[in-house]
């Protein structure tokens, strides 16, 4: 149900409501920032946007694509200027000319993309900035004893400082890039869907970081985050915008999670409905099919050298969650499902026809791929940008492409055909577009990422194969996609969908396997999908259920 | 602009943004033009204003021989560009171009001069070009080098063969008669009264533009320039396209050659070097990215019109060819800069 507008406002913090932390010392802000308004040409990103953080306080700025969240950042971190409004930071109006100047006033920003120089060291990166031109700033060693801590408690205190950045996970790069921010002294921090690559591990102790860093009641974080959880969990108070306006601000335990997401949505509140609770089971799971034959078979798969076999069975209409910490071989295991790279041992194949196909026929991968495309099985990568979308491509270009030896005769195009199969494609996935000729990117993350899912349900596959393809997607679009998964399910295709979102995984999926180590060490089922039986999993932990078996 | 609103009505404050602008006399047609496509009218802007510029200041420009030679040397920059147009669109570049024309322009006079039939001597130049387009495309993507590289060492390689082979020395050689009409600008081609090299770039461009948007090849060319790993992904056939690109690339750089011979009559494995920053810049200059994945020949159309006219406005004020090219070269980064800050602007929306 969708909250009214004064709801808000009421809700809103005037003076005398704005309460700081529990903790934190009442009434004093750090961060004040009045009708803040930008546009880009005839795009009105922000429009007298407010917003108020106290000091000691971990903030929350939510918001769908599109709400402006990205330009206040970007102003507050001095990538862009604001046509009007004032910020006061600390009591003096600033108005930031470059990242550099928003530094030296005490804000610090990290950003979703891992900005990193990646044939450079770990430490060389944590302290990227800080050097003269030909001198460094300070000694090696003492860059190295200046950053151990810090870097212990973001997790990465195993990783070798001296090793080069690419040979980093993503998920270790970026907290290398919030390292970055926290060596240096900040009063306020800026995340800014700087913990998306993060796993449940990861943002856990990135929260405590967080919590212990503005325990002195003087600095303070402001997070941007599409992860509901991570907000309705850390922060003391959510700001929400809604096409560049404040439409609310609320503190953390007054409001339920699904009113701020009508908030977010706005008339429309489509997302109101969303997964909120799914843990207990939405309507959007899809039924177990045990009785149903089964489409994709893995029997004794080694992924890495000395990892322990083990089996999968994937049924026709069947939905397959893949729950794991970063790092522990669910993308192996999703690729080699999808023919891309191979196991060490052990045999991916899929029925067809009655009759078993091995996957990994070839020792050339891109046969092996072919091999598994042409029996059906597809795969959507996660990095939406880098390996999902073409650029400067419409998104009727964007769709086809695996299609195109259906669509096209003697290597020409049957324009019809296309017109017809992407115009209903488009309506089916309810892609938010002017046209069909629009350039991709011109959509938002969540549009894109249902062009990029359309792509492959144009191939009509058997068995699709998602890599985490909520990441980056906000709440309304996040439905739309379960939506449409669970409807691509009751048509008979097979889904195996690793997702870094629990909920979601617990919200559709009726059985999830747990990866650990390279290896698949349970499938929870019925009464055990619980968020805290998928975390147990993960973290390897023996739960009572299986104690039971 | 203090004129074009000379006379406010009265009462509206001249601080008035709004109102002033309703007061503004309506654009001019290349204003319009520039609001309703952006900078993709800029190529089309700078051929009317350099076609006007040069008729204006070049007496006789407006006559059917001049305009058909500027056609004849403009069809010849045009089809060295049909493959610096395609490995751009992949996100290469082939720097081989020049090398190739050059071949095609020696070998073809020295066979002819040996008494090779005209058609053999097609067939083998063709088999060659076919098989150093190969080349530049599976030693770019076996290698993982930039074609930048291998183009140009690859052109060096052939550019030196083809020296050793004809010793250094001048061939003289006569073509058939139909090639050298072919670029003669008051020629006939058929009953079409225009040169053949005209009639060949039209027919070509024609198909390169229909094969661009209608064709697989086509949609996967730019698949493949706009996003390599999605395109591997999506399992697009990319050594397919790669080759593809080259070959064309090669073929119609050596067939060029070999019009350039009956154009130029003094063959020479270096008549075509100007040919290396022409065709890269007729190609930017239309608009198409050097990182691939945009574009397309119809710009490079303009381009290479735009190229061609204003060399022949700055070759008919007198000026030199040191003048041509310092003058060639600030359009480019003008062009460069506004294209790029369209590009960066849409990216921040």
């Amino acid at each position: 149900m969708p909250v009214s507008r004064e709801t808000f406002v009421s809700a809103d913090a005037g003076p005398a409501a704005v309460g700081g932390p529990p903790a934190g010392a009442a009434g004093d802000a750090l961060l004040r920032v009045e009708s803040l308004s930008k546009s880009y040409g005839e795009t009105q990103a922000l429009d007298a946007a407010r917003l108020e953080v106290a000091r000691g306080e971990i903030h929350a700025l939510v918001g769908e694509n599109g709400s402006g969240k990205s330009s206040l950042v970007k102003v507050l971190s001095g990538v862009t200027g604001q046509d009007e409004g004032i910020a006061t930071l600390d009591g003096t109006a600033v108005r930031f000319r470059s990242p550099a100047d928003a530094q030296r006033a005490g804000i610090m920003a990290v950003f979703q993309e891992t900005l990193v120089a990646s044939e450079l060291s770990v430490l060389d990166n944590v302290f990227m900035g800080q050097d003269r031109l030909f001198r460094r700033g300070r000694s090696r060693a003492a860059e190295a004893e200046a950053s151990s801590d810090v870097l212990s408690q973001l997790g990465l205190g195993d990783v070798d400082v001296r090793r080069p950045m690419w040979s980093l996970t993503l998920a270790q790069q970026q907290l290398v890039t919030i390292a970055r921010a926290l060596v240096q002294s900040w009063k306020l921090l800026l995340l800014d869907e700087a913990t998306s690559a993060l796993d449940v591990d990861g943002r856990d102790r990135l929260l405590e970081v967080l919590r212990e860093a503005v325990g002195d009641g003087q600095r303070s974080v402001l997070f941007v985050t599409h992860r509901m959880d991570e907000v309705m969990q850390s922060s003391h108070r959510i700001t929400v915008l809604r096409g560049g306006r404040t439409v609310g601000v609320v503190r953390r335990g007054e409001v339920a999670l699904d009113q701020v997401l009508s908030m977010m949505a706005g008339e429309s509140g489509t997302a109101a409905a969303v997964v909120a609770g799914g843990a207990s089971g939405g309507p959007l799971r899809v039924a177990r099919r045990s009785d149903a034959a089964a489409v994709l078979r893995l029997s004794d798969v080694v992924l890495q050298p000395g990892r322990v076999p083990f089996d999968l069975l994937l049924p026709e209409g069947g939905v397959l969650g893949v729950a794991a910490l970063e790092g522990h071989g669910q993308v192996d295991l999703l690729r080699c499902v999808a023919g891309i790279s191979s196991p060490q041992s052990g045999a991916v194949t899929v029925v067809r026809d009655g009759r078993e196909v091995d996957i990994h026929h070839s020792r050339v991968s891109r046969h092996n791929a072919k091999q598994a495309f042409r029996n059906g099985i597809v795969y959507v990568p996660s990095d939406r940008k880098s390996e999902g979308i073409f650029p400067g491509l419409s998104v009727l270009d964007n769709l086809i492409v695996p299609s195109l030896p259906r669509l096209s005769r003697a290597g020409v195009l049957r324009r019809r055909k296309i017109a017809d199969e992407v115009g209903d494609a488009v309506r089916d996935l309810g892609v938010k577009t002017a046209s069909t000729r629009s350039k991709i990117e011109t959509l938002s993350g969540g549009n894109q990422q249902k062009v990029v899912m359309g792509r492959w349900l144009l191939t009509t596959p058997r068995v699709l194969v998602l890599n985490d393809p909520m990441r980056g997607v906000d709440p309304g679009a996040r439905r739309d996609l379960l939506e449409l998964l669970h409807e691509a399910s009751s048509r008979g295709m097979a889904i195996l969908l690793f997702s870094t979102e629990l909920e979601e995984l617990l919200t559709l999926c009726p059985e999830i396997a747990i990866v650990r180590d390279h290896s698949v060490t349970q499938v929870l089922s019925g009464e055990e999908l619980t968020l805290d039986g998928l975390i147990a999993g993960m973290f390897g932990q023996t739960t009572k259920t299986e104690a039971v078996r | 602009m203090a004129s074009l609103h000379t006379s406010p009505a009265p009462g509206v404050e001249p601080a008035d943004r709004g109102s002033q602008q309703t007061l503004r006399p309506p654009a001019n047609p290349a204003v319009l033009l520039l609001r309703r496509h952006g900078v993709d009218s800029v190529p089309w802007l700078l051929v009317i204003a350099l076609f006007v510029a040069t008729a204006v200041s070049l007496d006789g420009f407006l006559t059917r021989p001049s305009i058909l030679s500027v056609l004849v040397i403009s069809s010849l920059l045009g089809l060295a560009c049909v493959g610096q147009t395609l490995t751009v669109m992949l996100g290469g570049v082939d720097l081989s171009i020049p090398a190739l024309m050059g071949m095609g322009n020696v070998i073809s006079i020295m066979l002819a001069q040996d008494g090779w039939p005209f058609i053999a001597i097609v067939l083998l130049v063709g088999a060659a070009a076919v098989a150093i387009g190969t080349l530049n495309a599976v030693l770019s993507r076996a290698l993982k080098v930039h074609p930048l590289i291998v183009t140009l060492a690859i052109g060096s390689i052939v550019a030196g063969v083809v020296l050793t082979v004809t010793h250094g020395a001048s061939v003289n050689g006569t073509l058939p008669e139909w090639l050298t009409t072919a670029v003669s600008p008051v020629a006939h081609t058929w009953f079409i009264p225009l040169p053949g090299v005209l009639v060949a770039w039209i027919v070509i461009g024609a198909i390169l533009l229909w094969a661009q948007r209608g064709t697989r090849m086509g949609r996967l060319l730019y698949a493949v320039g706009s996003n390599p790993v999605a395109a591997r992904l999506s399992l697009a056939p990319e050594s397919v396209v790669w080759i593809g690109a080259y070959v064309i690339s090669a073929l119609i750089a050596a067939y060029t050659g070999m019009l350039l011979a009956a154009y130029s009559g003094a063959p020479s494995v270096t008549v075509a070097d100007p040919y290396l920053f022409m065709t890269i810049a007729a190609v930017v200059v239309g608009g198409t990215s050097l990182l691939g994945g945009s574009g397309g020949y119809g710009r490079t159309i303009l381009g290479v019109l735009v190229v061609e006219l204003l060399t022949t406005l700055l070759l008919g004020l007198g000026y030199s060819t040191y003048v041509q090219g310092m003058i060639l070269g600030i359009m480019i980064v003008l062009l460069v800069s506004i294209y790029g800050r369209d590009q960066h602007v849409s990216r921040r929306v």
